[in-house]
């Protein structure tokens, strides 16, 4: 019974519709009780985030000792205004601003720079592909920790750790995951369909963004939505690559100021901060959720 | 339902076309009489596509690798250039083989591997919500949902939150003195606290993810067998045990390996639960970090190197065993 369940869920809820659930079945039962189990695990899955948002409604001097607020308040959201203007030249919009600027640009150049890339490796044939996608491959398996020192370095010498563009500009050269991913979609695309372009006299650019493209729409959609996830959510690169604090990303402006104070006093506006830093990934995750999970069962069909 | 779900949708962007192809296909030439010109022109193209990605991967992985390989055997501050830099042999390598740095080398990766510990209780944990959450019953998919969300959040902030719970007369410290303990846990103010605290929050934050693995790995188990198991009389944790688990074994491979090359790389949730430099939370990754900021990067290399082989030997387990499935199939 426990394989039927992957179908459908429009189907799902049909048959459900459909059939009188008054007897109490052994599944029902079954279900009740892992129902309660699972319900019970939820609850502490968003524990954490429930505390989070309760805690900067609170004043400082409960925060540690009550659930729900005794007294409720906005002050974290003013202290953590103030204690960002401390940290940076326009605070908390500011940061904002610097997540957005590392970000968007990034994964909307990876992507394009990325998707040509996998177009040429899955559908074009030409001198040396093999050997440099293997390469390529190879690259993948070398820890960020190897090359993370000798990059800040050349970052800095290339004078990008004065401001954002250390995080950015070499994001724009593609990423290698994504070429793998969607490599396999242009694979899934018959030949045939490319051929036709072609002889209908379409160059090979046409052919790509006019005929191609649109069909691989939905997985770079896909990617697109992981690689701002991730950049959005980035923290060891940006800490070691961005050196002036007015350009720090919001993963390092909540770190700063959750390592600079520390007094009980200002942790509810360092947690203030910190949801204020979700809600663009609350948002993302919310609306294209089917997406995003889809996504990590392909992968491990895949796998 | 959704491991079909991307290819369902490129399969349904494709279809429209196909209608218009197969008319267009009598004309269709076979590829062998591309010409000469045809090919050279190919080869341009494609090179021209793939040239931002070999110019980034010479520029930002090539050269920082070979600066990464020559620094061990510098005294290499990373603000001059590597070449004004003293070169001191094998120094590093004898300071992390039982000299100087020795101590602080092999404690961060101990913490390494301590923090590893989460990876074989998602595993477990994450088989059995996913055979709890492959049910025909209401408001699976809501649970899917809720089990994933921790796993998209930002690290940093989640960090702090938990750092908050769990510090010394935190949430969690006030709410056991409240009922009857007499002094704080020291859930991350001592090395036995700290583990734990942070498996747990990787074991939160990681569980989801093993979950929708598994629920995509059930689909490859046959409904017929497990029919067969209970007209035999098998019971429901037989089937599990002896049915379900073994067609399982390939996401488990998957998931431990890639697990294991993750745990072996963690880096931020211990960095900002403890503190830049605490011997308890200082992974082998915190270790190159923090001799980064220490300004002696031959030295950060060197253990970077080292993390690097065993992430190597990893790999070329997976390799051999991925080979071995292909060959057998």
């Amino acid at each position: 019974m426990e394989n039927e369940i992957l179908e459908n869920e429009a189907a799902v809820a049909a048959t459900e519709a459909k059939k009188p659930s008054f007897h109490v079945t052994p599944k029902l039962i079954a279900d009740i009780v892992i129902t309660i189990l699972l319900a019970l695990g939820a609850v502490i899955m968003l524990l954490p985030f429930i505390w989070m948002v309760f805690a900067t409604l609170k004043p400082h001097t409960e925060i540690y000792t009550t659930f729900f607020p005794h007294e409720w308040t906005l002050q974290s959201f003013v202290s953590m205004w103030n204690d960002c203007n401390r940290l940076m030249e326009g605070g908390i919009i500011r940061g904002f601003g610097n997540s957005i600027l590392t970000t968007i640009p990034v994964v909307i150049v990876q992507i394009i720079v990325s998707a040509f890339a996998a177009y040429a490796f899955a559908k074009l044939r030409f001198f040396g592909k093999d050997i440099v996608f293997l390469i390529m491959l190879g690259t993948m398996m070398i820890p960020f920790a190897v090359i993370m020192l000798p990059q800040a370095w050349l970052y800095g010498e290339m004078n990008l750790t004065n401001g954002p563009l250390a995080v950015i500009i070499p994001k724009f050269f593609g990423s290698i995951s994504t070429v793998f991913f969607l490599r396999q979609f242009f694979y899934g695309i018959p030949d045939s369909i490319t051929e036709a372009a072609r002889l209908d006299g379409a160059g090979y650019t046409r052919t790509f963004l006019s005929v191609l493209l649109p069909l691989v729409m939905p997985a770079i959609a896909t990617q697109a939505i992981l690689s701002f996830i991730g950049n959005w959510n980035d923290f060891l690169g940006p800490l070691l690559f961005i050196g002036d604090r007015n350009w720090l990303t919001l993963p390092l402006l909540v770190n700063r100021l959750s390592g600079s104070g520390g007094s009980t006093r200002e942790i509810p506006g360092v947690l203030a901060a910190s949801l204020l830093s979700l809600v663009p990934i609350i948002i993302v995750f919310a609306a294209f959720q089917k997406k995003i999970i889809g996504s990590i069962v392909f992968s491990a069909v895949k796998g | 339902m959704e491991n079909e779900f991307i290819e369902q949708e490129a399969v349904e962007a494709v279809s429209p076309m196909d209608a218009d192809v197969q008319a267009k296909a009598p004309s269709k030439k076979p590829k062998q009489n591309l010409s000469h010109a045809l090919q050279r022109q190919e080869n341009l193209i494609g090179w021209l596509y793939i040239s931002p990605m070999v110019i980034g991967i010479l520029v930002f992985t090539a050269i920082p690798l070979i600066m990464s390989i020559m620094s061990m055997f510098y005294e290499w501050d990373g603000l001059r250039s590597l070449f004004e830099s003293e070169p001191v042999g094998w120094k590093w390598f004898q300071s992390i083989f039982g000299g100087l740095n020795s101590h602080d080398y092999w404690n961060s990766f101990l913490n390494t591997l301590v923090f590893a510990i989460q990876l074989p209780i998602c595993l477990v944990l994450g088989f059995f919500l996913a055979v709890a959450m492959n049910r025909n019953m209401k408001g699976v998919q809501a649970f899917r949902v809720i089990y994933y969300l921790p796993g998209v959040m930002s690290i940093v902030a989640v960090s702090i939150v938990w750092q908050n719970l769990f510090k010394y007369g935190g949430t969690i410290d006030q709410l056991f003195m409240k009922n009857g303990a007499t002094d704080s846990l020291m859930l991350l103010d001592s090395r036995a606290g700290a583990a734990f605290t942070v498996n747990l929050l990787l074991v939160w934050k990681g569980v989801g993810y093993t979950t929708l693995m598994f629920i995509a790995g059930l689909q490859s188990v046959s409904p017929d067998q497990i029919e067969a198991a209970k007209i035999d009389g098998a019971n429901s944790w037989t089937i599990l045990m002896k049915i379900t688990l073994p067609a399982l074994y390939p996401t488990i491979f998957y998931l431990f390996v890639t697990g294991l090359m993750g745990s072996l790389q963690m880096f931020n949730e211990p960095f900002i639960l403890l503190g830049d430099g605490n011997p308890d939370g200082m992974t082998a990754v915190g270790f190159v970090y923090y001799f980064f900021g220490q300004k002696n990067l031959g030295l950060a290399s060197t253990g970077a190197w080292i993390l690097a082989f065993f992430i190597f030997i990893i790999t070329a387990i997976q390799m051999y065993v991925d080979r071995r499935k292909r060959e057998e199939d």
